[in-house]
């Protein structure tokens, strides 16, 4: 027996049955009538979202010529893990991680080398100042935090980071209701249409960044956005020197998750922000899909200051192009409720008379 | 013979003539049942005339036994007698059944306004006393003078009334101002104290915590970025299609709810400003109107 093709009503889930008399859709459950092209469109743009977004990428690819590389050295930090990559002059320095000292490993060499770079633009005053300004008055934090300032420590690094270039195809699908109210001398009716609203645009990115340090947090990263790319040079080894450089240990495979995330976000919403006229709108169903998309690896500039509080390490981050600078503070505990204190006593005093004077003798 | 008889007979016609011609008749005073003397039906007479006059309304009296009333009530006769007398719009009845004690009052045009159920209730009490010694003049007096009161002040827009709870002496008030009651005031014993104390803190705490946990929040930097907004090339952007279709539709129907007329205070029966029930006679006239005994 062949399979029968039941519709549900979209009003109240029903199974619907077609009417000779009207030509039309019905609902024996809630008397909805629907056009029966208006209810196959609908359905059909339902059933056809796919579940996994289709996101295809190329992967970037990019040489080191002859001898670029041979001033290069690769440290390691023994506490934390951290590779850094800096001149063979560096000596001894501390790990913008975790404050430990980083050995040299040995020679680098075998990376991808990058395609693009945003040469520094704020110097390490600059940095300092930044990093005044952003712990600021704050009256939370701790003053042996305040004290124990080592801001000299604040170190210039460059964070490699995937540049994802893409175009994107979103189709989404909604149920838009329009509303009427009108009244005779008995009764109050109300009148709720809903429509099948359908909406596919295309839409491209360029330079959206994903950060390839393990080490260096991705919403650290994403919090100093956004770099202007149109500073962006043409990559160069002589860009480096005198300052660190995280090694990418994250592939852009591996970012791609990420990227995926904010397109379909951004897709989603302009679309949806296109759907206009309707008192409400509910979202059915939708998928994006990418195109080839091109991915670049770059060189972002970062002043990078880590603090040890307590058990806990404190990273501050100033985008080296930009001056933003992001960072979250410690919060000392002890303060917080001497806070808590202050308020009630000072509001609970006020509070009390004011009761008091109200409640018996007004 | 013959000639004393004529005499006797001219005699007694003449008499019976004057005796007629004593019965005088008045406009507003109706003593079916012979419960006054001349005397009295006079003065009263008298009284209600000038007061008729005075407050240009018809004050009338009526005395009456169940043989007159013939199977009527004392309701539709005293109805019936004032609207088949020609009576002006604005008048009052009193109809007294001297035999059983069944008093009516029936009212028409103002006169439903000015004897109100309180105020016929209050000229009842007035005339009790004469009522009680059968002193009929007396009693008229009383209502015409009760009248003048009624009258005049509905007039001028009072009326004592009884309220929906059958309270007597309700003064007529705006029914948007209701009787003010000052407020009890709480003892202030050392138990409340401390326990308003006490509430003080707790909310003065919980305001503390809400301004820590905003001086927490800006402490805090550190987000991921949500989407992708600021890498569109805005170029590029564009709906490649698009799709507005009605589905169907659904409609909801809410019975409209009525607002009952609600008596205002100091009414019964739904007439505010004074009056009592009324009810339309056979003559077609509305009379309001009450009863009692006496």
């Amino acid at each position: 027996m062949a399979d029968i093709q039941e519709y549900k009503c979209p009003n109240c889930g029903g199974i619907l049955t077609f009417e000779p008399g009207t030509q039309k859709m019905k609902c024996p459950y809630c008397d909805s009538e629907i056009d029966v092209q208006a209810l196959a469109d609908y359905d059909n743009g339902l059933n056809n979202f796919s579940e996994k977004d289709e996101m295809r990428w190329e992967t970037p690819g990019n040489v080191w010529h002859e001898g670029e590389t041979e001033g290069m050295r690769i440290y390691v930090c023994k506490s934390c893990g951290g590779q850094i990559v800096g001149d063979e002059n560096m000596g001894s320095t501390a790990c913008p991680f975790c404050g430990n000292p980083v050995v040299m490993m040995g020679q680098f060499s075998g990376d991808l080398k990058p395609d693009l770079v945003i040469p520094f633009k704020l110097d390490k005053e600059a940095a300092k100042k930044a990093y005044l300004n952003h712990i600021g008055n704050r009256k939370l934090l701790p003053s042996l935090f305040r004290n124990k300032n080592h801001i000299d420590e604040i170190k210039g690094m460059y964070v490699p980071c995937w540049l994802f270039d893409t175009g994107a195809d979103g189709r989404m699908q909604f149920m838009g209701t329009r509303m009427r109210v009108w009244a005779d001398g008995r009764n109050q009716y109300t009148e709720t249409q809903y429509f099948d609203v359908y909406r596919e645009g295309h839409m491209e990115f360029k330079g959206l960044p994903v950060d390839g340090s393990s080490k260096m947090p991705n919403n650290l990263m994403e919090s100093l956005e956004p770099y202007d790319l149109s500073e962006a040079v043409d990559f160069q080894t002589a860009y480096l020197s005198g300052y660190l450089t995280d090694r990418y240990d994250v592939t852009a495979e591996e970012c791609i998750p990420r990227v995926n995330e904010r397109v379909k976000q951004t897709t989603f919403d302009t679309i949806a922000a296109t759907v206009q006229g309707y008192q409400t709108v509910s979202y059915q169903g939708g998928d994006v899909r990418t195109e080839q998309g091109q991915i670049k690896y770059a060189m972002y500039p970062v002043w990078i200051l880590n603090t040890t509080f307590g058990k806990e390490h404190y990273l501050f981050a100033m985008n080296g192009q930009t001056g933003k600078m992001v960072g979250d503070l410690p919060i000392d505990n002890g303060k917080v409720w001497k806070y808590r204190l202050l308020w009630t006593g000072i509001l609970g005093v006020i509070f009390s008379i004011a009761a008091v004077i109200f409640r018996f003798f007004v | 013979m013959k000639k004393i008889i004529s005499i006797l007979t001219v005699l007694a016609i003449v008499l019976g003539l004057s005796m007629t011609a004593f019965a005088a008749s008045y406009d507003r005073l109706d003593d079916q049942a012979n419960a006054m003397s001349e005397n009295d039906q006079a003065e009263a007479a008298a009284v209600l005339d000038e007061v008729s006059a005075e407050l240009d309304a018809d004050l009338v009296f009526v005395t009456v036994n169940n043989s007159i009333l013939a199977g009527k009530t004392e309701e539709e006769y005293a109805d019936d007698y004032y609207d088949s007398h020609l009576y002006s719009v604005d008048g009052v009845i009193l109809l007294l059944n001297v035999e059983n004690g069944n008093g009516w009052f029936s009212t028409a045009g103002k006169g439903i306004n000015a004897f109100s159920t309180y105020n016929m209730q209050d000229c009842v009490d007035a005339m009790s006393i004469y009522l009680q010694s059968r002193d009929y003049a007396g009693a008229v007096k009383a209502f015409a003078n009760k009248a003048k009161e009624y009258f005049n002040s509905a007039a001028n827009g009072e009326v004592v009334d009884i309220d929906g709870n059958g309270n007597q002496g309700y003064e007529e008030v705006d029914p948007y101002d209701p009787y003010y009651q000052p407020r009890e005031k709480t003892p202030a014993t050392f138990g409340n104290i401390l326990l308003t104390i006490f509430i003080a803190f707790v909310i003065a705490f919980l305001i503390s915590l809400i301004i820590t946990a905003v001086m927490k929040n800006q402490m805090k930097s550190v987000i991921s970025a949500s989407d992708a907004d600021q890498y569109v090339d805005p170029n590029q952007c564009h709906i490649t299609g698009s799709r507005d279709r009605f589905l169907y539709h659904t409609v909801t129907v809410v019975p409209i709810q009525r607002q009952d007329n609600r008596p205002g205070p100091g009414s019964m029966g739904g007439r505010p400003g004074g009056g009592s029930p009324t009810h339309v006679s056979h003559s077609g006239t509305t009379h309001g109107g009450g009863g009692f005994k006496f």
